[in-house]
């Protein structure tokens, strides 16, 4: 009498065990690797913004002597670089012997300067500097600060540039009104 | 002579049509031992996943402290031939090899895969759950399928009857949130977003 039990019992295990193999029989089914290749870049900046001054106006120019813009051109330049030992911020007039112009009355760029305290001229400085890399004009250039970036690839500084036209030792002009555009751009190197 | 020959042959043949009509009813109903032949047939659950399009991600300009959204998205398309008694759920899941290094630029920098942020536009059926919100490659392996910290459950679809057998479509959207990081190195960020199912 007790075999019976026992088969019954061992038969009944067996058929339990298979029902869980059968369950779990396709549990762990795994589809083939599918890849998604991701590039994401993120570009260098440099960049010089005019926060204020960006117009300069001299209501009465003197001869034969020094004529200062009554408010600093306020200057921020930013940078965010992977490389480079210093940014430069250059000034320029594109043609230098017409800085400012009426009619065909010119101002050289001799006869105006730029000081920056913050930066490089820190008292009037003639804009016939050369170029820096590939931004300024020869004889036309100011040079207002050479920042290390050296540990400090990212950041931004804002400076104040005083203009200035000098024109001490200059023939009298003509009256008129002397417009010229000077070009700010800054340069990693 | 000659008739007592004939007798004779006669006589024979009798006796010999006589024995094989006894041996003949002899073997009826005799049967051989029973051979048997067994058969299995099996069919093998199917479960495979593919990228549609969608699988070069670019992001062409990166932007420090805020979310970069990849422009478009993942397709991506999973089918299935599953026992529903033999399997509770299919799931998709995306991570990275090595969490820590998510996208790197060959020259130091890494992005973790927590900055990296994945949202699933499901298609239909609804899946029974998915991250619907933009949803970092934070989470742990499932079913030994993906990296541990770097993985998301993309989705999870219980099996039924109802759905034993389906392809599906799926819209996987990517996101690089920068919010609060650390200012990044200009440059190339390249990393490789490894996407598997399995059921469970």
């Amino acid at each position: 009498m007790k075999l019976p039990v026992k088969s019954t019992l061992l038969g009944a295990l067996a058929a339990v065990t298979l029902g869980v193999t059968s369950l779990n029989a396709q549990v762990g089914l795994t589809s083939s690797l599918a890849t998604v290749n991701i590039n994401a870049t993120k570009s260098s900046v440099l960049s010089v913004l005019i926060n204020s001054g960006g117009t300069q106006n001299l209501a009465s120019l003197t001869d034969n002597t020094t004529n200062n813009f009554a408010s600093p051109v306020n200057v921020t330049t930013t940078w965010d670089l992977n490389a480079g030992s210093n940014v430069v911020l250059v000034g320029s007039f594109s043609t230098p012997a017409q800085a400012l112009a009426s009619g065909t009355n010119f101002i050289t760029s001799t006869y105006v300067k730029g000081k920056m305290s913050t930066g490089t001229p820190t008292s009037f400085t003639a804009f016939t500097q050369n170029g820096v890399g590939t931004i300024g004009t020869a004889g036309g250039s100011l040079t207002l600060f050479t920042q290390s970036v050296s540990g400090n690839l990212a950041n931004s500084r804002t400076d104040n540039l005083d203009l200035q036209i000098d024109l001490t030792g200059h023939a009298n002009l003509l009256p008129g009104t002397y417009t010229g555009t000077l070009n700010l751009q800054a340069i990693v190197q | 002579m000659t008739l007592h020959r004939s007798w004779l042959r006669l006589l024979f043949l009798a006796a010999l049509v006589a024995a094989t009509e006894e041996q003949a009813a002899a073997q009826a109903g005799t049967v051989s031992t029973a051979r048997v032949v067994s058969l299995a047939a099996t069919k093998t659950g199917k479960l495979t996943m593919g990228v549609v399009s969608g699988a070069t991600q670019t992001l062409a300009s990166i932007t420090d402290n805020t979310t970069n959204n990849f422009p478009i998205p993942v397709v991506i398309q999973t089918q299935w031939d599953l026992n529903p008694g033999q399997t509770g759920s299919v799931n998709v899941i995306g991570w990275f090899s090595t969490p820590t290094q998510a996208l790197t630029n060959g020259a130091g920098t890494n992005i973790p895969s927590s900055r990296m942020k994945g949202k699933l536009t499901p298609g239909a059926p609804t899946p029974t759950s998915y991250p619907a919100t933009f949803t970092a490659f934070t989470q742990n392996a499932v079913g030994g399928i993906g990296t541990a910290g770097g993985s998301l459950r993309l989705f999870q679809i219980n099996i039924t009857g109802a759905n034993k057998t389906q392809t599906r479509t799926d819209n996987l959207s990517l996101q690089l949130d920068l919010t609060a990081a650390a200012v990044l190195p200009p440059g190339t960020y390249s990393g490789t977003l490894n996407i598997e199912a399995v059921t469970q």
